[in-house]
């Protein structure tokens, strides 16, 4: 095989055993869509049901002390984020998988969306746990004043899992994803390197 | 164009591809249906801005470089145990003996000499990769050479 005329002959020779029917791609498509859409969306719609239930409270009943109000409007503020944020990764998701650009265009989207994914995972979710924190800590605080005992034991059980999460979840949420997206964004920028001249 | 000639057509030339790029039959089985579903929910919208045939081998293309987590899995050089095709079995050496030579290349090399080996021109191959045309060129030639030393030496082994 020294010459490269014939390196082609043969590669065009090999085929697959044979073609799968047509008719199981688009059964496939179909099925991948659905999966694809109940995915993304389920999470955005979770935050959006969340953020609904939120604003509704206070026109119900309404609130006597403005701590209650600010910490609503740090929950909804929280909500809302991580709902824009996700709703927007997934759009991002939507318009970079079976991308048809040529494969610089592609890798650079691909680049762009791990990068955005590595800020969500890691400045993004200490935000969102800083402002859902005190936000809770604020609204709790109607409530919880009149009795000592109650007030007491309400903070204690809120900032203990508040600590729980931001001690022990928070920096193994981060590790465990920054691992894996840095290490995907060092593969990508190893490829576009390629590209290179 | 129908999508069911398009898949007729394209189909081994795409399986090709994936193959030279995973060297793992099921796997590029799995990336040629992939690209084949992007065909079937994008065709609406393809504006014949450039071939279909550039078109398809785009996606197939990007999807081969996005399974790169699966393919860290693969060991280069390694084969599949059932053969495309059946054929003679010195052909059958030498196709395997090529998979294995291109799977030792890098991402893109790999992505490039496949399209080569398909028989694209090298402005649709630069069109594909999104590569400059005096670069593919440069490119085409090097990696020609890099693959048929690796041949050569694998035959020499």
């Amino acid at each position: 095989m020294n010459n490269f005329d014939d390196l082609q002959q043969l590669w065009q020779q090999a085929a697959p055993v044979e073609t799968p029917d047509a008719g199981e791609v688009i059964r496939q498509c179909k099925k991948q869509q659905r999966q694809m859409i109940a995915k993304g969306a389920g999470l955005s719609l979770l935050f959006l049901g969340t953020l609904v239930f939120i604003i509704l409270i206070p026109i119900r009943v309404p609130f006597k002390l403005v701590s209650t109000t600010i910490g609503t409007i740090l929950v909804v503020l929280a909500v809302a984020a991580a709902l824009v944020v996700n709703t927007g990764l997934f759009a991002m998701l939507l318009r970079t998988s079976g991308n048809t650009a040529d494969n610089v265009t592609y890798l650079n989207g691909l680049k762009r969306y791990e990068q955005r994914l590595r800020f969500m995972h890691t400045r993004g979710i200490s935000i969102y746990f800083i402002l859902l924190g005190t936000g809770m800590l604020l609204y709790m605080y109607e409530f919880l004043r009149h009795n000592v005992l109650t007030a007491a034991a309400g903070y204690a059980l809120a900032v203990g899992w508040m600590l729980f999460v931001w001690i022990y979840i928070r920096p193994r949420s981060i590790k465990k994803q920054t691992a894996a997206i840095t290490g995907m964004i060092s593969r990508l920028e190893n490829i576009t390197g390629q590209m290179e001249e | 164009m129908l999508f069911e000639e398009i898949y007729q057509n394209y189909y081994p030339k795409i399986f090709r591809l994936c193959m030279g790029y995973v060297n793992d039959e099921a796997q590029a089985k799995d990336i040629t249906q992939e690209t084949f579903i992007t065909v079937w929910q994008k065709l609406g919208s393809f504006r014949n801005e450039s071939s279909v045939g550039t078109w398809i081998f785009r996606i197939a293309s990007n999807n081969c470089l996005r399974s790169m987590e699966k393919s860290k899995r693969m060991p280069a050089g390694e084969l599949p145990v059932q053969l495309p095709d059946v054929p003679a079995p010195d052909r059958e050496e030498k196709i395997r003996q090529l998979y294995s030579c291109i799977a030792t290349l890098e991402e893109t090399e790999r992505i490039i000499i496949a399209l080569v080996l398909e028989g694209l021109p090298q402005a649709e191959i630069a069109a594909v990769t999104g590569l400059s045309e005096v670069n593919t060129r440069v490119k085409v030639h090097r990696i020609k050479e890099k693959l048929l030393k690796k041949l050569q030496a694998h035959e020499q082994l």
